[in-house]
């Protein structure tokens, strides 16, 4: 019996939560790469022999995403709905990155958050398609490009540490710091 | 899904080293209410059933056999550390028949983002006032969580959660211990409401002559205020 009235109270109180919770609508699933765009497809056939494909959905609209490794490196290219790039990332080690970037950078992040770990580095570029496949294939070019660098970072702020999203530009300035927000973990922790 | 498939194997394998076992089968239905408190505090109410159905020792037959067998309530402050890093204190009422016993919970848990899951790590203590009698429990669970299709869970899409953990009781200087795995599939409502639903094997004494194997079919509920 006990376990009856239970029983009908959580289902009650899933399906009521459900109706009520007003979320932020984002979705992001694996596609076939016949449901990419052509024009994005083309691409990144240019450089890479595999790739898996993403679409991302929100309020904002939708994008479309190729993973793909090459030369050893991960790189995360994203294309509009027409397949237009909008940019390409390619992720390294901030260890390995130049002394000079990585000093300006740490005096940066320094004047924002107590203290900090960085987790994860990418290098992005935002170009034309040619000057993209040289910046991919070979990591430079001497044609006119923008390089930012964004980071996921550990870090303290305000005696609370939490996940952050940094945005820099060439030089190590911040352009963007955003949160990251964290899903709940409770269905792991409990 | 490979990791379960491991999981499952060694416990039928460490279950098949007994001559006699006692197998039980039944649901185990769980909400986990969590409420924000500030300061990174949260208070974790936390009910669970044991509904036994089917019994079955060595050499009988399955018996239909309903039995309410226990009913555990918790409520837990969790303390954030970081947003992947957390320590819970609580207590547990358990009432099993007509005894009711008490519990202390103490527990560190830490999450691991991957690529494209997640993976949980939670060790734990409790100490079991019953009667004149005190237990102490320790135990480690393994949880990894999974998206069924993309990257990262979004709502209104379904996961994969697979776990095992380790128990050791010790109770009158006497050491038991227990395995435990779990293949779930989970479903995001939306970020703080998720159902989970799955198989949940246990077996416990498997050094003695009689283990007890334990089916059961676990139903969770996790939401956030």
């Amino acid at each position: 019996m006990n376990f009856k009235i239970i029983l009908i109270t959580v289902i009650t109180v899933i399906f009521s939560a459900n109706v009520s919770g007003q979320t932020k609508y984002e979705k992001e699933y694996r596609i076939k790469e016949k449901d990419a765009p052509d024009k994005a497809v083309s691409f990144i056939k240019k450089s890479f022999t595999k790739c898996k494909w993403y679409s991302e959905e929100s309020s904002d609209g939708k994008t479309f995403e190729a993973k793909g490794k090459l030369n050893g490196y991960k790189f995360s290219i994203e294309f509009d709905t027409t397949g237009n790039v909008i940019d390409a990332e390619k992720t390294v080690k901030f260890e390995n990155m130049n002394s000079e970037i990585k000093q300006n950078i740490n005096k940066s992040l320094l004047k924002i958050f107590a203290s900090y770990k960085i987790k994860k580095t990418q290098i992005q570029w935002i170009a034309c398609d040619n000057t993209l496949h040289e910046l991919i294939s070979y990591g430079h070019s001497k044609k006119p490009y923008t390089l930012n660098y964004e980071l996921v970072l550990k870090a303290k702020k305000d005696s609370t540490t939490k996940f952050y999203e940094v945005l820099s530009d060439k030089n190590g300035n911040i352009l963007k710091v955003s949160e990251i927000i964290s899903r709940p973990t409770d269905n792991l922790d409990f | 899904m490979r990791l379960t498939i491991f999981f499952f194997l060694i416990i039928t394998a460490i279950s098949n080293i007994n001559a006699q076992n006692k197998t039980s089968a039944g649901v185990l239905p769980k909400t986990v209410i969590s409420v924000k408190l500030p300061k990174n505090l949260k208070l974790v109410n936390i009910i669970e059933l044991r509904e036994v159905f089917f019994e079955k020792t060595d050499g009988s037959d399955v018996e239909f056999n309903y039995n309410h067998k226990l009913t555990d309530i918790s409520a837990l402050i969790s303390l954030k550390r970081t947003p992947y890093k957390s320590f819970a204190l609580g207590y547990r009422m358990r009432a099993e028949g007509n005894n009711l016993s008490h519990q202390i919970i103490q527990q560190f848990s830490v999450v691991q983002n991957l690529n494209a899951s997640r993976v949980g790590h939670r060790l734990s203590a409790d100490q079991t006032f019953k009667s004149d009698i005190i237990s102490y429990r320790f135990r480690y669970r393994l949880s990894f969580e999974k998206p069924l299709n993309g990257n990262k869970i979004d709502p209104n899409e379904f996961y994969i959660k697979a776990g095992t953990e380790y128990l050791m009781k010790l109770s009158d200087n006497i050491t038991s211990s227990e395995i435990r795995a779990v293949s779930l599939l989970g479903y995001e409502i939306e970020d703080s409401n998720k159902i989970e639903i799955g198989l949940d094997y246990r077996i416990s004494n498997f050094l003695n002559k009689i283990s007890d194997n334990a089916i059961w079919l676990n139903i969770g509920w996790y939401f956030k205020i």
